[in-house]
């Protein structure tokens, strides 16, 4: 029978915790042996051997080519990208097992959150300073004075900091969280489209004040990085205060992300990612949209899905840029680009298709067919898909690189994207396949490879037309109509052959 | 089922029973899993208009012979049919069928009214004609039609599938455990829908652990044991 006392007055010690939770780990992982101590060494000694150089080189190259808006706004997208990365994980939580044991019992908020608050304060001064020292390796004559390296490092940690404490004040206040990921989504819009201009402007320098002086930022940095660093302790000792669900929220959120990583199956971060937003998602007033069946009910579906996400159309609108970026840079690189950028825009509303194909239960439920359901689910993505292509190759065809009716040409690739986006969409990485390649550091599930390019192999076979174009059609020679023909009967060929299999017709799902 | 002969529900005399044939068909069923018999030689059938409620303990395998029916489980031996088919995952089988044995699902993004609207309307049916809110006002879930599934609580889901379930034409229900997390004035509700849906000339298969709904559902009980008992 289970008894009741009263709970204690006070909590655990601090001190008890710790061991506890010391001998806790021990017991479930076993104690630290010197030898797998001398593997983690190797392996950071072998990896700065390895990769130290090369990146050595990005973030301090041997001569300054001198400030430039690539440059800048590089710097600017890797900070955001930090900031986005921070707000994914949480930054402060605990492991799963924690968040269920010791979360809810009386011990010490502050003893199992300070080891996150130290990780995300140092990735952050490390990220901040290197970003900083990156920018000086670009901008400063050499020889550099160490005066001017300190500033760019302080100037960098500092930023970096400040990023840091964002993301944990957002972490406990919802409401800012979504403004501060939709001013981080329009900033790294605005990067990226200075970054365009720039790249159709035929290039230019910013002005050489942009950055101020290293005496400058030294003092400022000086004067701004105790007060940070004093705002991170204040957030430390108001640890205790902290909300739990927030920590238990978050801590589930990341627990998934290290399912995915542990499994190698990328689709649960997608799944977990998606039901966190749809829980958050607030203002949803039911639409007409299914109930005046205007448009057949999966179509209307997805119009709704894209209604509510607009957050992900602006993304589409910033990556149709990317080709005119690189429209002057290897072929590869635009191929690349142009084919997953369109599969990407045609994957905007594959959350419902994945949902039907891990469980068709609503299928049944809406009886349909496999042909009815992509007959219905191929229209939104492949205008979306058409219209990210022909943004795309037209605002390439703008830097002169591309001569000719690009824009169709993008405008007819649409709904080859969209079948290879219905494909992609479908499959999971533990689907694809369980055979393993051997490598020197181990097994490795065949799955993740073929996650990876599961869709692109489709929009590239169905997408070939464009691609032989991107080939051998590029500026001075002129884009051929019968390119845009070809490629139009193709993705119409690559919907017919999906629509028109006999066991499509038969069965009920996807 | 050792006796494997369960046979049958009682005939019900309003029903006019086996003279419209039976909805559903098990013979000689038997399911296992690796080395463990769940079921063993099972004999049921259903007449059409008749409701059945299966009864047993955990695990005596009421869910398996209920995804048996609906052909969501492969048997190992035996056969069931349904309306005089086998069950198969075609649009026509589908088109009679619902249930809620699945594991439950819904589509990120959409209101429950919306999921309402669209079962209507891709079943052929009007979502405007007052069906979906006669059906909501029954399960108490008129409120929530602009809250996303994943928002609800575990009743207001369970009230929210079975919303789903009904607003949709169908001649079987397959029903596992529907008065599951409802409140007392819920599974009134529900009973009272499930006998409106009988006298409209629907069968019903439930497997079900409160005998109080059943009765009120006017269900014959047909009680599972364990294989090894």
């Amino acid at each position: 029978m289970t008894t009741t006392h009263a709970p204690a007055h006070t909590p655990a010690a601090p001190a008890d915790v710790r061991r506890r939770l010391r001998r806790m780990r021990v017991a479930a992982v076993g104690r630290v042996d010197p030898s797998s101590v001398y593997c983690v060494l190797l392996a950071i000694v072998m990896a700065v051997v390895l990769f130290g150089r090369p990146l050595g080189v990005v973030v301090w190259p041997a001569d300054a080519a001198g400030l430039s808006v690539p440059v800048l706004v590089g710097a600017g997208l890797v900070l955001l990208a930090f900031l986005g990365v921070l707000r994914r994980l949480g930054p402060v939580v605990v492991s799963r097992a924690d968040a269920t044991w010791l979360l809810p019992a009386p011990v010490p908020r502050r003893t199992l959150l300070t080891p996150a608050l130290l990780l995300t304060a140092l990735s952050a001064t490390v990220v901040g300073g290197l970003v900083g020292l990156a920018v000086a390796g670009r901008a400063a004559e050499r020889p550099v004075t160490s005066a001017v390296v300190v500033a760019a490092v302080a100037g960098g940690a500092t930023i970096g900091l400040l990023l840091a404490l964002l993301a944990v004040h957002a972490q406990t206040r919802p409401r800012s969280g979504r403004a501060v990921d939709l001013i981080a989504g329009i900033a790294a819009a605005a990067l990226v489209a200075v970054a365009v201009h720039e790249r159709l402007t035929g290039g230019y320098a910013p002005p050489g004040d942009v950055l101020p002086p290293a005496s400058v930022i030294l003092v400022a940095a000086g004067v701004a990085l105790p007060l940070v660093l004093a705002a991170v302790v204040s957030v430390w000792w108001r640890l205790d205060s902290w909300p739990t669900h927030r920590i238990a929220e978050t801590s589930a959120a990341t627990g998934s992300y290290a399912d995915a990583v542990f499994a190698i199956e990328p689709s649960f971060i997608s799944a977990q990612s998606s039901r966190r937003y749809w829980r958050h998602r607030t203002g949803i007033r039911t639409s007409r949209l299914l109930r005046d069946r205007r448009v057949p009910p999966l179509v209307a579906q997805d119009l709704l899905q894209v209604r509510r996400k607009p957050g992900r159309l602006l993304w589409l609108v910033g990556t149709a840029t990317a080709p005119a970026v690189v429209a002057d840079g290897p072929v590869w690189l635009l191929i690349g680009i142009v084919l997953v950028g369109a599969l990407a825009a045609a994957s905007v509303t594959g959350e419902a298709t994945h949902s039907d194909a891990s469980n068709p239960a609503a299928l049944r439920l809406l009886g349909l067919t496999f042909r009815q359901v992509y007959a219905q689910r191929l229209v939104v993505p492949a205008g979306i898909a058409a219209l990210w292509g022909a943004i795309a190759l037209g605002a390439a065809q703008a830097t002169d690189a591309l001569s000719g009716p690009w824009w169709a040409l993008g405008l007819a690739a649409g709904p080859a994207a969209a079948v290879a986006a219905l494909y992609r969409a479908k499959i999971s990485a533990n689907s694809l396949g369980h055979i393993f390649i051997d490598t020197p550091a181990g097994a490795f599930p065949s799955g993740l490879l073929l996650w990876l390019v599961n869709g692109v192999d489709v929009v590239a076979v169905l997408g070939l037309p464009m691609v032989i174009a991107l080939v051998t059609e590029r500026a001075p020679e002129h884009l051929s109509w019968s390119s845009v023909l070809v490629q139009a009967m193709l993705s119409v060929a690559g919907c017919l052959v999906l629509l028109l299999r006999r066991k499509t017709a038969r069965i009920v799902g996807v | 089922m050792p006796d494997g002969k369960i046979s049958a529900t009682r005939d019900r005399e309003s029903s006019g029973a086996v003279a419209g044939g039976y909805a559903v068909e098990v013979t000689d069923l038997t399911v296992t899993y690796g080395s463990t018999t769940v079921i063993d030689g099972l004999n049921l059938q259903v007449p059409t208009g008749a409701v059945v409620a299966l009864t047993g303990e955990n695990g005596v395998g009421k869910s398996t012979l209920l995804r048996c029916v609906t052909g969501l489980q492969q048997a190992s031996g035996g056969a069931v049919t349904v309306f005089g088919e086998p069950p198969e995952s075609g649009p026509v089988f589908w088109r009679q069928v619902a249930t809620t044995v699945e594991s439950p699902t819904w589509y990120h993004g959409l209101t429950v009214r919306e999921h309402l609207d669209l079962v209507r309307v891709a079943n052929g049916e009007d979502p405007a004609d007052g069906r979906i809110d006669e059906v909501c006002a029954l399960l108490g879930i008129t409120g929530l039609a602009d809250s996303l599934p994943i928002t609800l609580s575990s009743g207001q889901r369970q009230r929210f599938l079975l919303a789903a379930t009904f607003v949709r034409p169908s001649r079987l229900l397959v029903l596992d455990e529907p008065e599951q997390r409802l409140d007392t004035a819920a599974k009134r509700a529900l009973a009272a829908h499930l006998r409106d849906y009988l006298a409209g000339g629907g069968t019903l298969l439930m497997a079900s652990h409160d005998e109080r709904f059943w009765h009120d559902v006017g269900a014959d009980e047909v009680g599972l044991r364990r294989a090894e008992d």
